[in-house]
């Protein structure tokens, strides 16, 4: 088919999914190599680690120069009208746009914001808080120096909102007409901005699931800011040196959870059970992500339960949960590059050449329109497959690394190994089964 | 463990290697029959090679619509009228063929 043939098709089709190519299954030898790599280095690990905390302190180099640029007024005011003008664009193209899959707001929500904050938060820091449009409009009031959540919440809220993000992305059937979109973005908007004058702009942190999120992955990334300098340091110290908000063993749970419902519902085995019942759809929906939760947070709780038996001092379950939850931060990222990254390739391209034309006018905004999306690293189905398995062996092994450090702090020496086994089990069954979810036969 | 390491490596590329030569390349020809809400087949699976013919024929007894994903065809099969949708499986990919009324998944294309 022509490339002018398949614009046609494009602008005649509505709007009923985002991304409709899919990453081919994993190769099944990819999956028992990258099992062997993630228990071999696990257990090597254990048996050959070090025994006095390292990661407990950020280091790095302070940028006193960096940070006062990137906080001076011009700037400051240039990054908010340019980031205001962007979404007031796509407010725009939310409420004048045409109900149809060319509509760039089903890619920015989808694929820009929620797949895009996951690399630029592991490349470029807090990004999002930066660019978030409810603080910038704050931060013309001046809020930015409030606390970045409500300390008693946590970022329960935000875990909980994952499950509804997850409901929204992967059950709600039309998630990708124009009208339920509207509704999801008055929802968000009504939640973010109540909860800020109820609690004061700290909501943002507690409850906005992509803030959380995109916070939660920047801790992976080489910038930190530390007494108001921005720091470049090393991602592992600066993981392994954050005591985690309440509710980040949940938040991470969460994300791993409703990613391995997202592969497992197109595995083969469940399509044909859906097919084959009389229930509807989304029950099957609400019932899969719920059950792949539970295993998810399940094995996490019971893998922290069995380690506080070698615990230094007296702590809480929640509280050992949240602290060691530094070592799921890893595991997220790999999860979600492993899954979503060709996506965010192809669909990203997609997105950013629509915004030339949000009204569906034919208007070519910055030459934007007259870019065709390039595809070729995702000719060889080897790349992918050997980028897929790299993220996730990868994710695994930095999460083995810190969740060990944060184990050496809080653990007895004479406990270390026993008492860690367990946690370092659910790990390794986390891993390898992002592996097989990736299989999905 | 660098002995491990290397092995493991070394067995991984003589994997790929060794799967790479084996996608066997054709036309592919699916029959698809949509009756009383349900669809057969049921979601499955077809290695295809990249650059072969796919033919999707369709018999329903209600009106429908196909859509092969990705490559964006999108026809509507008429109550008793077979229906032939052929294409050339020009991208790699993992790709549904899909029902839009009665909502199924009718196969996924694995294009290699």
């Amino acid at each position: 088919m022509s490339a002018d043939a398949l614009t046609i098709t494009l602008l005649q089709l509505p709007a009923h999914g985002i991304g409709s190519r899919k990453d081919l299954p994993l190769p099944f030898p990819y999956v028992v190599v990258g099992a062997a790599l993630i228990v071999a280095a696990t257990f090597w690990f254990l048996t050959r680690s070090w025994r006095q905390v390292r990661l407990e302190t950020l280091g790095g180099h302070p940028l006193p120069r960096f940070s006062r640029a990137l906080t001076a007024l011009p700037v400051t005011v240039v990054a908010r009208v340019l980031i205001l003008a962007f979404w007031a664009w796509f407010v725009m193209a939310l409420i004048a746009g045409k109900d149809l899959v060319t509509n760039p707001v089903f890619g920015v929500v989808f694929v820009l914001v929620w797949v895009g904050l996951v690399p630029i938060s592991l490349v470029g820091g807090a990004i999002w808080r930066g660019v978030h449009p409810v603080r910038t409009i704050a931060g013309w009031f001046g809020h930015s120096a409030q606390p970045l959540r409500v300390e008693l919440l946590g970022v329960y809220p935000a875990a909980l909102l994952i499950l509804v993000w997850g409901w929204f992305e992967l059950i709600q059937p039309d998630r990708a007409t124009l009208p339920v979109l509207r509704g999801f973005v008055v929802a968000w908007v009504l939640l973010v901005v109540i909860g800020c004058l109820w609690r004061g702009i700290g909501w943002v942190g507690s409850a906005d699931p992509f803030e959380a999120y995109a916070s939660t992955l920047s801790r992976l990334s080489p910038w930190q800011w530390q007494d108001g300098t921005l720091r470049l340091v090393s991602p592992l110290r600066n993981l392994g040196s954050w005591q985690p908000p309440a509710g980040t063993w949940a938040l991470t749970c969460a994300l791993l959870g409703t990613t391995a419902y997202d592969s497992f519902s197109s595995s083969t085995w469940w399509v044909r059970l859906i097919q084959a019942s009389d229930l509807p759809r989304w029950l099957w929906g609400l019932i899969g992500m719920g059950v792949m939760v539970a295993i998810v947070a399940g094995l996490y709780v019971a893998g922290v339960a069995a380690l506080r038996w070698g615990l230094t001092m007296r702590r809480s379950l929640l509280a050992t949960a949240d602290s060691l939850a530094v070592g799921l931060v890893p595991i997220v990222a790999g999860y979600a590059l492993g899954h979503y990254l060709t996506l965010l390739v192809i669909e990203g391209q997609r997105t950013v050449i629509q915004l030339a034309d949000p009204l569906g006018q034919g208007w070519n905004v910055l030459g934007l329109a007259e870019n065709g999306v390039v595809a070729t690293p995702l000719t060889y189905p080897t790349v992918t497959a050997l980028a897929q398995l790299l993220f996730i062996v990868g994710g695994h092994v930095l999460g083995v690394i810190v969740a060990h450090d944060r184990a050496v702090a809080l653990l007895r020496p004479d406990a270390m190994r026993r008492a860690q086994l367990p946690l370092l089990t659910v790990m390794v069954v986390y891993t390898v089964g992002g592996l097989l979810l990736l299989f999905s036969p | 463990m660098r002995r491990i390491l290397v092995s493991l490596v070394a067995a991984l590329l003589l994997v790929t290697g060794a799967c790479s030569s084996t996608t066997a390349s054709g036309p592919v020809t699916i029959n698809v029959t949509i009756a009383g809400g349900k669809v057969s087949p049921s979601d499955a699976k077809y290695d295809v090679s990249k650059g072969s013919t796919v033919t999707i024929n369709v018999t329903s007894d209600s009106a429908d619509t196909v859509h092969v994903h990705g490559y964006e065809i999108e026809k509507d099969v008429v109550a008793g009228t077979p229906l032939v949708i052929a294409f050339t499986a020009d991208q790699t990919g993992s790709f549904d063929v899909e029902t839009h009324v009665i909502e199924a998944t009718i196969a996924t294309l694995n294009v290699r």
